[in-house]
């Protein structure tokens, strides 16, 4: 069982990052034309917007979206700004661990375009 | 001869499978395994005559031209035609869609008159209705299913009338539905079309492999169906049309193989099918496909029906046991045919499918093509398993078996 493993199950079924944001600094929207699953990302700078102090993801679609989504945001808590632009699409496949079929990649990535456009919009 | 595990080792794709447990392929309304015998034909053009077609100056191009036009009469005799000159080659049903746009309905059609389709419809038989209609001022109707049997619904009493007031001009309909495996009634509904003065046309992909087909039976004007889905190379697909049709049409595409008469500056068109099978076709393909039509015939497509339907009994036995899977259509096997799409509580379509393809379990996921059909569910997905000849129950067991495997991981 590679795609599935027990951490990605758990991430699906509880994911420590989903939730709305009122009022963030950054949100990105991103839809998966291919299988429609949407997402939410918000990003919540510190006072001198500096850093990201928060991260969450609303949205719907299947486990290997939603459980990306969730390390995604656990990994970019914390960075700053700049890090967390060089946070690459392959950093976050690195993350994942096994690596998805082709045909299941963007499902994983869909978050990390979510992060890119909230990132793009900040300032 | 047996069908199911007893034919598997004429298929290829079974010894070359690198699945310790052994290849379950449950995706053939995708496409279907391919038999030896097709890969052999294919081969053998290859091989020992690979000519061209129809300029026989020299014995091997007569073969070539031959083995082309034994390969239409085969499919010919297959589906029910009266001749073999009913029979056009094309690249698969989305093109012999096209043609019938094109050359049928682009032509004879008059503004603010109607084609009626479904909702159930394979994108094959929908893309080409929105473009022509929008060109000419046509008018789309759609007969509705009810989202509980996966039945077609329509009011037989007034269906003419119903008909004749819209001003249809052409009915065209899926003789089975890809996703949700419905047997649609197209005989009692081509009748009542004629009656109203509407042309038929019937979408054979899900069909041709599945339940045994007349296309005189049906009442069909056109009938459209893909190789690579009836056991035939990829690239090659099927229209048949009723040769009078078909003789008052237009080309479809133009040059060479297709003229009669050719000047500088004008020219003249051969007769069915030349007409409307411009260029060098694709030979070793054609004759791929005649080598499906008779594998088939060998096996006998009523003994094919009568297997797939005891897999689909079995299937919908075990499927419907698992708590959370959801079956789409009707629980009837009598009344369906190839594909069955199910939904599983709580798990997404492509987690499904992935989780399977990780144990050997090939089934399909996604809008399969009928994205209407879909929406109209209100679901993004679905997930398909369909079934051909050569699958058997130890397939089903392996698909319930992973299926349980998945709700016990994602539901524990």
């Amino acid at each position: 069982m590679t795609l599935y493993r027990q951490e990605i199950i758990e991430r699906w079924r509880y994911p420590r990052h989903r939730g709305i944001m009122q009022s963030p600094d950054g949100q990105g929207e991103r839809v998966n034309a291919f299988c429609g699953d949407e997402i939410t990302l918000f990003l919540r700078l510190d006072g001198e917007k500096k850093f990201v102090r928060e991260a969450r993801f609303t949205g719907e679609g299947c486990a290997l979206m939603v459980a990306s989504a969730d390390m995604l945001c656990e990994a970019i808590e914390g960075k700053i700004i700049d890090e967390a632009r060089r946070f690459s699409a392959d950093e976050l496949l690195l993350l994942y661990g096994e690596p998805p079929t082709p045909g299941r990649i963007p499902c994983v990535l869909l978050a990390h375009e979510a992060l890119r456009q909230a990132l793009a919009g900040l300032f | 001869m047996k069908l199911g595990k007893e034919i598997r080792e004429y298929f290829p794709m079974y010894a070359n499978s690198t699945d310790p447990a052994g290849l379950c392929y449950l995706d053939s309304a995708a496409t279907s395994l391919k038999p030896r015998a097709v890969i052999d034909a294919l081969r053998g053009y290859y091989e020992e005559y690979s000519t061209n077609v129809h300029r026989a100056a020299y014995p091997l191009a007569e073969r070539a031209t031959e083995e082309y036009e034994n390969a239409r009469g085969a499919i010919a005799a297959f589906i029910g035609a009266s001749r073999a000159e009913e029979i056009v080659f094309t690249r698969n049903a989305t093109e012999a869609f096209n043609l019938i746009a094109a050359s049928y309905a682009g032509h004879f059609l008059r503004e603010g008159e109607g084609i009626l389709l479904s909702e159930m419809e394979h994108h094959a038989n929908l893309i080409p209705w929105h473009t022509l209609a929008r060109k000419k001022n046509l008018r789309l109707f759609f007969l509705p299913f009810d989202t509980e049997t996966g039945e077609l619904v329509w009011d037989a009493d007034h269906f003419v009338r119903f008909l004749k007031e819209r001003k249809i001009k052409l009915v065209s309909l899926t003789q089975v539905s890809n996703v949700l495996g419905t047997i649609n009634p197209i005989a009692v509904i081509a009748e009542k079309a004629h009656e109203a003065g509407a042309a038929v046309a019937v979408d054979g992909a899900q069909a041709v492999a599945h339940v045994p087909v007349d296309v005189q039976k049906l009442g069909a004007d056109f009938f459209a169906f893909s190789g690579h889905k009836m056991l035939g190379p990829t690239g090659i697909g099927v229209l048949y049309g009723k040769y009078e049709i078909l003789g008052k049409m237009p080309p479809y595409q133009t040059g060479s193989d297709m003229i009669q008469e050719v000047y500088l500056d004008r020219s003249t068109f051969r007769a069915p099918p030349a007409r409307y099978e411009a260029g060098t076709p694709h030979i070793a393909g054609a004759i791929g496909l005649g080598a499906a039509a008779k594998y088939l015939a060998g096996l006998g497509m009523d003994r094919v029906r009568e297997h797939e339907k005891t897999l689909l009994s079995f299937s919908m036995e075990k499927l419907s046991a698992i708590p959370g899977v959801r079956i789409l259509g009707t629980r009837d096997a009598e009344k369906r045919s190839g594909a069955l799409a199910f939904m599983v509580d709580g798990v997404h379509p492509h987690d499904a499918g992935s989780f399977c393809a990780d144990l050997g379990v090939l089934i399909r996921v996604g809008d399969h093509c009928a994205r209407p059909l879909h929406q109209k569910l209100k679901i993004p997905a679905s997930c398909r398993m369909s079934v051909g000849a050569y699958n058997d129950t130890d397939d089903l067991e392996r698909l319930t078996e992973a299926l349980r495997k998945m709700m016990s991981l994602f539901k524990g």
